[in-house]
């Protein structure tokens, strides 16, 4: 029979600690994102959002958000690979070259979402893409297997398609047509738009709710209203005004 | 006080406590913790629940004290109507008709006290704040008002010939025989699922009672030492559960066989805020059923629940529980009949 001392918790020699949330950036590097400052923005709107994250975290008890970075472009590397605490989590500034390699990136995410990778008890992850462009490998499959694990099921993902960014496959990134990929044209624009993708913490770490009379099977949280349009500040620029076909420009490799 | 011997004599004991995460942001404790004895301690039921405390479950807190509430007043009748009956009756009414008559009875109360104490302007506005119009406009629906009660429920109740289960939603229910050292939980946790803490079945569900599991278990080769049950905050609060909460279980059998029922309800507190502060600062109940390593241990004329903040209450049996009506009615076949109705 266990000996118990009355004086201690019952449990006390077992390991407690607060739930994971797993948060990945992917993020298109792409020639174009060099385009009217783009990567530029990028980089500020998500150093500016890292302090807002992190009073996010501070003020839910129980809840520890490890981020990371995955970049596609020729290929696709991580930008951080190890899931970092946000607390100590150090954005380095990207650099766009090369193609649009996305389907590549899915599968790249796919590897990391594998119920063998992710905690066996954690909060639904937060994944959130950005892009300005079309993928310039084949997507479709390597999304479709992205979509058909759990963990991206679940997940809380979010898209923001910069200048004339391919909506349409953001949307199907989404998985689902209740959610839309968010547009944005400009640097201040997307700097409110990244703030409120972060914000999507709090509702991965939502508690439960039932789904009550009519509801349709969800299997990922719903996110709030997001933040209206910003317009440009004079002088700035306006991403997809050098566009003449209605689509991003063709990336290219620099020589 | 009077201590008298009989079949069997269980204890019991609730405890339910604000998580330090609803501490930190000036929310209520959303679980709700109950225990009952019936018939002298022959017989004991205990529920916890948990509300869902989403900004659409803006009052999970009310519908999980009446899940609680409810679930044991409608377990106590079944197992007054249901006494003396063979195994095979009561496993058979308990799996068709338990849950369902106590989801029934919880969308009842609900729908009376929201007639009484409609949604107000605060609550709609903070809901709207928070997910905006559309979600507000839902909420007011009628078809959506059980949302925002929406809360688990987990039910046992021990007599001295079985014990039965219900359990709707996450959170666990572990029992302990007396020799054993192996811990049963009533709905096994899969390996292979996922594990997305935040997500259950809720009794505001239209479809809520083809998702409860019921069990029965029959003590004709034995009964068990102890039974825990507890919400999720408690289980989710361990880096490694499946491995750290049978551990917990035999750890608190053991203490609740030793000790006596003072030094447990004067602890029980203090170990669950523990377990929210250094987990993840969920509220946390826990419930557990036992029977005394020796029944002079064991006041048998007392029943003891916890209130929402931990503190202890002991009374009498209430003139509504079904062992203060007149032993007479109990093996009446039309008050069994009125379960298959």
């Amino acid at each position: 029979m266990t000996i118990v001392s009355e004086g201690n918790r019952p449990g006390s020699g077992e390991e407690l600690g607060a739930l994971p949330l797993h948060f990945i950036w992917i993020v298109d590097c792409s020639n174009s994102m060099n385009t009217q400052s783009r990567i530029q923005a990028l980089n500020f709107a998500i150093e500016e959002c890292l302090p807002h994250i992190r009073q996010i975290v501070d003020d839910q008890v129980g809840v520890k958000v490890f981020m990371r970075a995955l970049r596609f472009s020729d290929g696709v590397k991580w930008h951080v690979e190890e899931p970092t605490d946000v607390q100590e989590f150090r954005w380095e500034p990207l650099v766009a070259d090369g193609v649009t390699e996305m389907g590549r990136a899915f599968k790249e995410l796919a590897k990391v979402l594998h119920t063998d990778k992710m905690p066996r008890r954690g909060l639904p992850p937060v994944l959130v893409l950005v892009s300005d462009g079309e993928p310039t490998d084949e997507w479709e499959g390597p999304l479709k297997d992205l979509l058909a694990l759990p963990w991206a099921m679940k997940a809380v993902k979010i898209a923001i398609g910069i200048g004339n960014a391919d909506m349409q496959v953001l949307q199907k990134f989404l998985g689902n047509n209740e959610a839309k990929p968010l547009r944005s044209d400009n640097a201040k624009d997307l700097v409110s738009k990244i703030k409120w993708a972060a914000t999507s913490i709090r509702v991965a770490s939502q508690p439960k709710t039932g789904e009550g009379a009519g509801a349709t099977a969800t299997t990922a949280p719903q996110l709030p209203p997001p933040p209206v349009d910003i317009p440009a500040d004079p002088g700035d620029f306006v991403w997809g005004d050098d566009d003449q076909s209605g689509h991003a420009s063709p990336d290219s490799h620099v020589f | 006080m009077s201590i008298r011997s009989g079949l069997c004599e269980w204890s019991a004991v609730a405890c339910s406590r604000r998580g330090a995460s609803h501490i930190r942001n000036d929310l209520p404790n959303q679980d709700s913790a109950q225990v009952s004895l019936l018939d002298r301690g022959n017989s004991a039921i205990a529920a916890v629940a948990d509300g869902h405390g989403s900004s659409r479950s803006f009052r999970s807190h009310v519908g999980s004290a009446f899940a609680v509430d409810t679930a044991i007043a409608v377990c106590a009748e079944f197992l007054a109507d249901f006494e003396g009956a063979t195994a095979t009756e009561v496993k058979s009414a308990g799996d068709q008709f338990l849950f369902a008559r106590i989801w029934h009875s919880w969308r009842q109360r609900v729908q009376d006290h929201f007639a009484a104490e409609p949604f107000t302007a605060e609550e709609l506005s903070a809901l709207e704040a928070r997910d905006g119009q559309d979600a507000c406009e839902k909420a007011m629906r009628p078809e959506q008002l059980f949302v925002a009660y929406g809360a688990t429920l987990l039910l046992t109740a021990m007599t001295p010939q079985f014990m039965i289960c219900i359990q709707h939603g996450d959170g666990t229910i572990a029992f302990i025989g007396d020799d054993s050292e192996d811990v049963t939980f009533v709905v096994p946790v899969a390996r292979e699922a996922v594990l997305a803490v935040n997500e259950t079945a809720s009794i505001c569900d239209d479809d809520a009672p083809r998702k409860a599991t019921f069990r029965f278990v029959s003590f004709a080769n034995g009964m068990p030492a102890c039974v825990m049950l507890s919400t999720d905050g408690y289980w989710n609060s361990f880096k490694n559960p499946e491995d750290s909460f049978p551990r917990v279980v035999r750890e608190y059998a053991a203490l609740l066989r030793q000790s006596e029922l003072a030094l447990i309800s004067a602890r029980l507190p203090g170990w669950l805020d523990d377990v929210s502060r250094q987990g993840v600062g969920d509220d946390t109940s826990a419930a557990f059923i036992w029977r005394a390593a020796s029944p002079l241990a064991v006041p048998t004329d007392l029943q003891s629940q916890y209130a929402s903040d931990g503190s202890v209450s002991a009374s009498d049996p209430p003139a509504s529980h079904p062992n203060a009506e007149d032993q007479t009615k109990r093996n009446d076949p039309p008050r069994r009949r009125r379960w298959f109705m």
